[in-house]
Order: C-alpha cells, then sequence, then structure tokens
C-alpha cells in the first residue's frame, strides 16, 4: 500500500536575522545576526527580533506573566489562524520555558526563598510550551513537545508525519522553538566547543559554534490530489543514532547517512540538487558531514546557515527547513557567512548561487549521536 | 471494545517490563507533604534500578536516576540495533538541570559542570540505551505532563503503524529531592509515583493486541478540558484557592497497563481530566 502523501503547505520563521521574508533575503545578502556578547564567558551569540512585540500567551497557565520560550514561538506564528478541527500541536525545544525557571533555580541551589516557586519545576516542563500554543489555536488534537537536543525539530517532523499517517491528526503544526538561557550558553561553553567568533562552518579554521534563538514552525498535511506546481511534498524523514559515543559523532557520518536516505526513501541520491547541512561550526560535526555528503549526494549543493541565525539548537530543525524550502521555492543557495577556506571536497561557497533546486534535504545532528534528516520536493 | 466501532490503532504487544517501588520497599522512601488547604502530596519512589549486565559499571554511575529508571525497564525488551525507541517523560532531566545549573551558580560559569550539562539534555536516557545496547533506529524522547502516557502510547502505536517495525516504548518518572521541591513548591497535591515501565510494540500477528479507541468528548471540547484544566490548576493555586491536582502521574497509568498485558485482557481509560479521551483494550 503507498503510503499518504503529505506536505509542507503553510511555514514561518522568526530569527535574529528577523522574520520569514526579511531573514531570508537577509541571509542571501550575508548577513549574521550574531553579535558580540555582554561578558567575557560567552562571545558570540544572536537573539530573536520582534519578541518584545508579543504580550501575554496563556496568561494562567504560568506564573510568571509570559515565558520567552512561548512568547518566540507564538511571535514566530505571528496571528497566523488554522483550522482547529484536528489539529495537533508538536514543539521542539532543549528550554521550553527554562528561562524564567533559572533565577529560581539559582533561589533554590543557594538555599533562598524562592520568588516564583511554580517556575522552579511546575511551569518549565516543557510540554507547557505546546499546552500553550494548542489552547491559544483552540486545537483539538495531540499537544506534547519533543526533546532530542539539536535534532529536536527534523525529528518533531517525522512524529507530525507518522500521526497523520496513522489517522491521530488532520493536520499538525510542528513548531521549533529556542530562548537562550544559561543552560544552553553555558553547558556548551562547559564542553568546550563554544567558538571564541563568529562561527564558520565548514571552514578549515573554524572554532565551534554560537547558540542563537529562534522559532520556526511548518503546518504538514495530507498532499491534496490537486497540489500544483510551487507546492512542496514532504518526501520523509529519518532518524538514527551512532551508537557510539555521548557527544560526538561518527567521523564518518554513517548513521547520518541512514537518516539521509530513510527520509529520501525511493528518491534517488542523485536527485538531490541542495542540503541544507548542520553546519555547527565544530570540528568534528563538519568533519563527519564533510566526509559524507559529497559521496552520499554528490549533485547537491550544499549550504549552512549558522554562521547567520546561530545554532538555534531545538528550533534548528524547523528553521532551517523553513530556509531550505524558500530555497527551493526561489532557486538560490544562500552564501555560508563566516566561510573564507572550505573543507576539501564540500560544495560549500561564501557568496549567493543561482541554482534550481526541485529536492532537498536538511540535516541535523545532535548530542548522544542522534541523527536525522528530512527531504522535500518542490512540486512542478 | 465498543461494538460496532473499529479500533483507532491497533497494534501487537510482545514484551512488558517494570520497575516500581515494589511493594512498598522503594530504597529511598515515600514522603507526604501538607499543601496549604490541608491536602498533602503523596510520593512513591520507586527501588533504586539495578545495573544490567549490558551497561558498564563506569557508564552506569555517570547516568542520571532518570536514566537508569529508562534503561532497567526498557533493557529486557531490546532485541536487535534496529528497535526504534520512544521514551516518554513529564518533566525531563530536571534534577540534571538543576545540578548543572548548581555548578553554574555556585562555582562559576568557568567551572560548570560538563556532565552534569550532558545529563540534562532531556534524550540523554534514549541516547544511553542507544550507545550500551547497540541501537541504530529511529529514537526520541517526547514530554507531555500529565499526559505523557497517553501521548508516549499513542505516539508509539502510530510509529509501528507507519513504519511496520517494532517500537519500544517506555515511560519514566524520577522522583529526585529536586522534583520533589519542585512540586511541593508548586503546591501540588495529590499522589505521583516514581517508576519506569517499558512495552514492546509490533505489528498485528503476536499474541497478545493491544488496540486504542478515541472516545467522544465528554461535554467540552478539548480546547475547552484544556483551558478548564489550565484554570483549575494555574490560576487556582495563584489565588490561593485550588492546588493543582495530579493523580497518579504517566507512571501509575503505566504500570495499570503493564497489569493488564501481564493478565493478558483488560481495558483502561483514560483520566477525565486530560484532553482528547481515549480508551485502551488488551486481549
Amino acid at each position: 500500500m503507498m503510503a499518504m502523501r503529505l506536505q509542507l503547505s503553510r511555514w514561518g520563521a522568526l530569527t535574529s536575522l528577523g522574520d520569514t521574508e526579511a531573514g531570508f533575503a537577509r541571509l542571501c545578502e550575508g548577513a549574521s545576526g550574531l553579535v558580540p556578547a555582554m561578558g567575557a564567558e560567552i562571545a558570540w551569540l544572536s537573539a530573536a527580533e520582534g519578541v518584545e512585540r508579543v504580550g501575554p500567551v496563556a496568561p494562567v497557565r504560568f506564573a510568571i506573566e509570559a515565558p520567552r520560550g512561548v512568547g518566540l514561538a507564538d511571535a514566530a506564528l505571528g496571528g497566523a489562524i488554522f483550522d482547529p478541527e484536528g489539529l495537533a500541536v508538536i514543539v521542539a525545544t532543549t528550554a521550553g520555558a527554562m528561562v524564567e525557571g533559572e533565577p529560581v533555580v539559582g533561589e533554590y541551589v543557594r538555599g533562598e526563598p524562592l520568588s516564583t516557586p511554580r517556575a522552579f519545576f511546575w511551569d518549565a516542563r516543557l510540554h507547557n510550551v505546546a499546552d500553550a500554543l494548542a489552547e491559544k489555536l483552540g486545537a483539538t488534537g495531540p499537544a506534547f513537545a519533543v526533546s532530542t537536543a539539536c535534532t529536536s525539530g527534523t525529528v518533531a517532523v517525522g512524529i507530525a508525519a507518522d500521526l497523520l499517517r496513522a489517522g491521530r491528526a488532520r493536520r499538525v503544526l510542528v513548531v521549533g522553538s529556542d530562548a537562550l538561557c544559561r543552560s544552553t550558553l553555558f553547558g556548551f561553553r562547559s564542553l568546550g566547543i563554544y567558538a571564541p567568533e563568529r562561527c564558520r562552518p565548514f571552514d578549515v579554521a573554524r572554532q565551534g559554534m554560537n547558540i542563537g534563538e529562534a522559532a520556526a514552525w511548518v503546518l504538514v498535511e495530507r498532499l491534496d490530489a490537486g497540489a500544483g506546481p510551487g507546492a512542496i511534498e514532504l518526501l520523509g524523514v529519518g532518524v538514527a543514532t551512532d551508537a557510539q559515543h555521548l557527544t560526538a559523532p561518527d567521523p564518518a557520518g554513517k548513521g547520518l547517512g541512514r537518516a539521509i536516505r530513510a527520509a529520501l526513501g525511493p528518491v534517488d541520491p542523485h536527485e538531490v540538487d541542495h542540503v541544507n547541512a548542520h553546519g555547527t561550526g565544530t570540528q568534528p560535526n563538519d568533519a563527519a558531514e564533510a566526509t559524507l555528503l559529497p559521496g552520499l549526494l554528490p549533485n547537491a549543493l550544499v549550504s549552512a546557515t549558522k554562521g547567520a541565525t546561530g545554532h538555534t539548537l531545538g528550533a534548528a530543525g524547523v528553521v532551517e527547513l523553513v530556509l531550505l524550502i524558500q530555497c527551493l521555492r526561489t532557486g538560490v543557495v544562500p552564501p555560508v557567512v563566516g566561510l573564507t577556506q572550505p573543507i576539501h571536497g564540500v560544495a560549500v561557497s561564501s557568496v549567493l548561487r543561482r541554482h534550481v533546486q526541485r529536492v532537498g534535504v536538511s540535516t541535523n545532528l545532535a548530542f548522544g549521536g542522534h541523527n536525522a534528516a528530512v527531504a522535500i520536493r518542490r512540486l512542478e | 471494545m465498543i461494538p460496532g466501532v473499529p479500533p483507532a490503532m491497533r497494534v501487537g504487544v510482545t514484551g512488558a517490563s517494570l520497575w516500581d517501588a515494589g511493594g512498598g520497599d522503594s530504597g529511598r522512601g515515600s514522603d507526604e507533604a501538607p499543601g496549604s488547604n490541608g491536602a498533602g502530596l503523596s510520593l512513591i519512589a520507586a527501588r533504586e534500578p539495578e545495573r544490567p549486565e549490558r551497561f558498564p559499571p563506569g557508564t552506569w554511575r555517570k547516568m542520571s536516576r532518570l536514566a537508569r529508571l529508562v534503561a532497567r525497564a526498557a533493557e529486557p525488551l531490546v532485541h536487535g540495533p534496529a528497535d526504534a525507541l520512544i521514551v516518554g517523560v513529564s518533566g525531563g532531566e530536571f534534577a540534571s538541570s538543576v545540578a548543572f545549573l548548581r555548578s553554574y551558580y555556585l562555582r562559576g560559569a568557568a567551572l560548570a559542570s560538563p556532565l552534569a550539562f550532558q545529563n540534562s539534555v532531556h534524550n540523554a536516557p534514549a541516547a544511553h540505551l542507544s550507545i550500551d545496547l547497540g541501537l541504530t533506529g529511529w529514537s526520541e524522547t517526547l514530554l507531555a505532563g500529565e499526559a505523557t502516557f497517553w501521548r508516549t502510547l499513542e505516539r508509539g502505536m502510530s510509529r509501528v503503524l507507519a513504519s511496520g517495525a517494532p517500537v519500544i516504548v517506555v515511560i519514566a518518572e524520577e522522583l529526585s529531592p529536586e522534583v520533589r521541591d519542585g512540586m511541593k513548591a508548586a503546591d501540588v497535591q495529590g499522589t505521583w509515583l516514581e517508576g519506569a515501565a517499558a512495552f514492546r510494540l509490533e505489528p498485528l500477528g503476536t499474541a497478545v493486541g493491544l488496540s486504542w479507541w478515541d472516545r467522544p468528548q465528554r461535554g467540552a471540547g478539548a480546547a475547552e478540558i484544556r483551558a478548564a484544566a489550565t484554570e483549575g490548576d494555574a490560576a487556582g493555586a495563584e489565588r490561593g484557592g485550588a492546588a493543582i491536582r495530579v493523580h497518579g502521574g504517566p507512571f501509575r497509568e503505566a504500570a495499570r497497563l503493564f497489569g493488564l498485558i501481564a493478565a493478558g485482557y483488560g481495558t483502561l481509560d483514560s483520566p477525565p481530566h486530560l484532553p482528547q479521551p481515549a480508551w485502551l483494550e488488551v486481549c
């Protein structure tokens, strides 16, 4: 039996570069939202614009008025309206509504009275973001969070596909959202992989990653029989683990290769025109992708956007999927911001390239040797 | 079953595993804290998880309590590297998150603990399973608060139907001191159980079948139930009125399903305070 065909019918993003269209235009110009950070510990980061415009979201759900993790997602949605019947909401995040909880955790570990007791644990649980959005949208389908570190957004799209094919939802809103917080900024710094400069994906002299904050969303639905040219078909999502190391990828990218093949399904890898790679700017991640991609997807140009947006962690999969959709629709491959001397053999460039694209792949690697890939096709 | 109505989903169950308090011998004790209105919060801890042989002692020591609970329940059900893994936890790696922030706040940013940060990643329990048991297939961690049991099981069944391959579903809850303090700080009242249950789900054709029916909404729609639950919880607690009430937590429902599977038959109804009501049947 042929699997139900699916499409990404609507999408949006809010990053440090701006909203969906303005942000993509700035990306194509080679702009970066990464800015020098205050303080000596963290050198560069990127904050999403526009969140301050947002009013309270689900004000009775949280002890504080508007957690940034929720406000960021709400701002990215920008007032979009969806048919709520059978609408499932999946939020991909690593920190959720934790940002405001961190100072309260500080009070707890110092033995001080808690200024906002519910923010210590109860309100900080990740599913609250999904429930708050589902409540606001009137969604009648399931709502939950998925957290697989930096692959969360791509995994969430795969879950959406399964829920639709199993008849558990009529449409699924997948939201990736992660706000800047101490846990992630100083956590990655503790691992020694936070770059002292603006990150440089796929550059031979790369020194690590920078964190950015962002939110993005896609609506996943059944592909209508009458879907016309320009529609974006979701070909598939693949997830695979290296089963080797907690914080380092397989050097040859074997798990990622399995994920990409699973995402493509019956589509020939030679048909892939563009890969929006994970490209964190860390030595092992970029090396693994650089080893894998030229052989597996020989006809694909490669882009990487974290030099412009920063690594948006749980949101990255959805942010980068939205950027890939825009690339397929406009026929451009954005420059890799920060690139000066590419790793040999990888089809990256520091300048914008015009390239007709029909099939695109976006990849993510994560903590735990977790790999995920999503493949899409622009209908002609 | 509901006469004349086919189940929304149906899969087979080829294994189940449980790690719980073990008849009251929790190993960590239980406690009961009075709430603001005189009602209590009863927290029932699980036994200390024993290390499966396939996990090296050094790794086991570094794993969080939540990760050890997940590993203890799931390990007997892992047959091969392609088994998919779906872990559901209501609060994630909260204790490890606090451990990292403790190192950050008390020792300073320069000495923040990388091990605590690794363990604070909510997918860490699944990652340990994949590394130490050689799982290379689909893997994810899902969080849905009190609805975690139902959403994780629904998700696992949908994965079996979409992929036609085995899926190990794990529902786990931890009651570290930090979680206990967090629940008390939020004035949560009721009962909450610690433990982990795992189920090996496969396409139909097995001895025990698991069916999922969607129940009609009980009067109000999902959005209204969700909003009403919120009103009753957060707003009430803020006003000093009705506190947040819990009903055993996701692990209690997972343990009930384990019992039905062990018996080979029975039904389980979702509690009325959750949106998207459903009904499970084991037969």
